[in-house]
């Protein structure tokens, strides 16, 4: 009995700092680069919930990062003001005492009413665009892309001078989920406005699971849809799938520097479950009129 | 949706001797008319002029989801503004007090207010003309989140354990458009219109989506 005490406690101790050894943030913490996280159906007030958020605060130790995406269903049914408390307010404490902002978009789980509350800094809308340093983020409502919004991401999109452009709405134009895959419907809406104007990365939730999509028309797709919901081995792996996980729920940490966009993807386990480096997108070609307007004097 | 489109439903002529010259005397008729019309007031139109019924219908329809916005203004404007800091206990009582003073202003408010009968058989071609170009997997991917409901009625609140599904974009691009704060919504098989700011139904079409897309639980 003492000796089966001792190998657990031994057990104990060598997994301890194992667990804290394995979430390590690897990503370059270069000078004046931009720092985000994604987080994606989070608002559930699970424990599951509670205990990924230990691990998103303790990676911001790690790497302070400034700010952070939700990618929708930030709040799952009752949305009262104590649900507010469970289900974002209190799991992330720690970053919102911290003065991390969170940038919300609406998923189909949520009242739209949401866009009022101060900390998911929407300022009313149900769309709309915000920068940091060289990126400048495009926020969908994809619960509803009526022909005011698609006006409205036309004309946002044709006047960016970023060099980076992120777009993201709750649900993914590319998916492998075998519960919900790719929303074709919104893609063939939306795509042809990403391409046209040089949209580099996408990121969506719905999906409970974290995947990396293979390069689609030039235009990087990640969706990041569990942070407070899994859907377990629904991951139907085939010629979209760069990378994915869906043992367990998850978060994406970002780095964005000149022409770099580095990711490293934690568990609640604190396990680096996909990593890695891409370059920038090159421009689309401008057409032809804009270079000669361009070049008269 | 083609906005103001003509039915193509002209009245045929037939071409005979009889209709012919039949024809002629109401066009000189026409004619001699349309001086006097022109020397009584240049421009002025007759009283009367043909409209297109479905164009008519689509008229009267926005016409009625803008006097619903009209009247949500107003009883938003007696109501104290939500602020920039505003706390979720503060949005959560700001919808209430709006859904409770549209009630009470729309208490009479019955099914086919606003979408009137003359209208609602465009939303059905239009919905049901998307569900069949789409094959069953899309179509019943298309209404896979949308929630099941027995009952259903005007200036009830929309459930909040209810998701908001989609209405597919292709679709949605192809309804009327609405004014700002109204949405076009399904729940079960039914077409709702849904006011996002007090979460009230303010009308609905029932049984839009055919039963082969809806699988039941």
């Amino acid at each position: 009995m003492v000796r089966r005490g001792v190998r657990i406690v031994v057990l104990a101790l060598l997994l301890v700092p194992a667990a804290a050894a394995a979430q390590q943030v690897t990503l370059p913490q270069l000078d004046g680069a931009v720092r985000f996280a994604v987080i994606g159906d989070s608002g559930t007030g699970s424990d599951r919930q509670y205990e990924l958020a230990e691990k998103l605060v303790a990676a911001h130790a790690q790497f302070p990062f400034t700010f952070v995406l939700m990618m929708g269903d930030n709040i799952y049914g009752s949305d009262k003001a104590k649900d507010f408390q469970k289900k974002f307010e209190t799991p992330y404490k720690p970053l919102l005492d911290a003065s991390v902002p969170f940038y919300a978009t609406l998923g189909n789980h949520d009242d739209p009413n949401q866009r009022f509350y101060k900390l998911f800094n929407m300022d009313g809308r149900r769309y709309y665009t915000f920068t940091k340093g060289d990126v400048q983020f495009f926020v969908m409502d994809s619960t509803y892309m009526d022909r005011a919004q698609l006006t409205w991401l036309d004309q946002q999109l044709s006047a960016s001078r970023a060099r980076w452009k992120i777009a993201y709405g709750h649900h993914p134009l590319y998916s492998s989920g075998a519960r919900h895959g790719s929303e074709v419907d919104l893609r063939e809406l939306v795509e042809p406005l990403f391409i046209k104007y040089g949209v580099d990365v996408v990121f969506a939730g719905h999906e409970h699971f974290y995947e990396r999509v293979k390069p689609q028309k030039g235009i990087y797709y990640f969706t990041s849809g569990a942070a407070g919901k899994l859907r377990e081995n629904n991951i139907r792996r085939g010629p979209l799938t760069a990378a994915g996980f869906d043992d367990d729920m998850s978060f994406m940490l970002v780095e964005i520097t000149d022409d770099k966009f580095y990711f490293q993807v934690i568990s609640r386990a604190g396990k680096t479950v996909d990593s890695g480096e891409l370059d920038r997108p090159p421009d689309p070609e401008k057409p032809k009129e804009a270079e000669t307007t361009a070049a008269t004097p | 949706m083609v906005h103001g489109a003509t039915d193509g439903a002209l009245p045929m002529l037939r071409h005979n001797g009889a209709l012919d010259s039949k024809l002629m005397i109401s066009m000189h008729r026409l004619i001699v008319a349309a001086i006097l019309i022109g020397a009584l007031g240049a421009g002025r139109l007759p009283a009367q002029q043909p409209v297109n019924p479905q164009a008519a219908a689509l008229k009267e329809f926005a016409d009625r989801t803008k006097a619903y916005v009209d009247l949500k203004t107003k009883m938003k404007s007696a109501l104290p503004a939500l602020g920039a800091d505003a706390t979720p206990a503060e949005i959560s009582k700001h919808e209430h007090q709006l859904a409770q003073a549209i009630r009470r202003a729309r208490s009479n408010a019955r099914q086919g207010d606003v979408f009137t009968p003359p209208v609602v058989p465009q939303f059905r071609t239009v919905i049901r003309g998307d569900l069949r170009s789409r094959d069953i997997r899309d179509a019943l991917a298309a209404m896979q989140e949308v929630p099941y409901t027995v009952t259903l009625r005007v200036n009830d609140t929309w459930p909040s354990d209810f998701p908001l599904a989609t209405i597919p974009p292709r679709l949605l691009n192809n309804l009327y458009p609405l004014p700002d704060g109204l949405e076009y919504r399904f729940l079960d098989r039914h077409l709702v219109l849904l006011d996002t700011e007090s979460h009230l139904i303010v009308d609905f079409v029932r049984d839009v989506v055919p039963s082969i897309v809806r699988r039941r639980r």
